[in-house]
């Protein structure tokens, strides 16, 4: 133990909160003490500064110091990588485009090396509406409740992937509206799915 | 008690921080989140010996180095 510390163990807490109030004041300190456990063990230690209580106090705190650090390290850990994954996956979609009627160079594009298509395929190609993709009865019949316009959108957005930016800039309107559209879309989808499925399926469970 | 983390708590952390793992699948195309999560995940575990090698000072350590600091 060291004079200043030395120093700080031999007053009482009161005092020491009085006098060292911007070490107090410290973040992590202030959560350390939230933990009645914790504000016991500097309690005890100020009372009686025996080696072995602030060997205690000492180690409690590194454990508890640690785990914060871990913490926060394995927060800016998700944040940053989430960030930087989605910076990786953009430039990659970028720099290799699916090209399928584009002349890349000489050869021909993609669709005339296919060849002949049969027409169930080529079909399938046009028409991108949601309702091509979905197999569940209830959320065909879900989708044609819904207007014209929230059919677009839907389909723009999870068939296309399109941002809202790039669908406002469609239809000329303002990123929140689509936004709302989708909402009110999806929230009509769940409530139609909630009412009908779920209402079905309990009666045929219950008898 | 060990300080440093054993691997079974770094997977109870894990799944305390998952919230936080949502939130941040927020930042990418819904057609990538569930990639996103696995390689957080990854990573995460892929970093243990960097949280392992994490020092924190004690309670003496941290109060000197106040004290020196405010002079």
């Amino acid at each position: 133990m060291n004079q200043l510390t030395a120093h700080f163990f031999s007053h009482s807490l009161e005092f020491l909160q009085q006098q060292y109030s911007s070490f107090f004041e410290q973040p992590i300190i202030q959560v350390f003490l939230q933990n009645p456990e914790h504000m016991k063990i500097l309690r005890e230690t100020l009372d009686s500064p025996s080696s072995h209580n602030i060997y205690h106090l000492n180690e409690t705190f590194k454990i508890f110091y640690y785990r914060a650090k871990v913490y926060k390290y394995m927060c800016s850990l998700i944040y940053f990588f989430s960030v930087d994954f989605d910076k990786r996956a953009r430039k990659q979609r970028e720099r290799y485009r699916m090209v399928l009627d584009a002349a890349p160079r000489d050869t021909g594009g993609v669709i005339d090396r296919i060849g002949t298509l049969d027409l169930q395929l080529e079909n399938m190609g046009e028409t991108n509406e949601l309702s091509s993709h979905i197999s569940d009865e209830e959320m065909i019949k879900a989708l044609k409740n819904l207007t014209t316009k929230q059919n677009l959108v839907l389909t723009m957005i999870f068939s296309y992937g399109l941002s809202n930016k790039e669908i406002a800039a469609y239809f000329h309107e303002s990123p929140q509206n689509i936004s709302s559209i989708r909402k009110q879309a999806l929230k009509k989808l769940r409530k139609h799915y909630m009412d009908e499925v779920y209402a079905r399926k309990e009666k045929s469970h219950c008898g | 008690m060990d300080k440093k983390l054993s691997k079974e708590e770094l997977l109870n952390l894990i799944d305390s921080l998952n919230p936080k793992i949502k939130k941040s699948l927020l930042n990418t195309n819904y057609q990538d989140r569930n990639d996103l999560e696995q390689e957080i995940k990854l990573k995460i575990i892929e970093s243990y010996e960097k949280i392992a090698a994490i020092e924190a000072p004690n309670f003496e350590e941290f109060l000197t180095e106040f004290l020196t600091k405010q002079k």
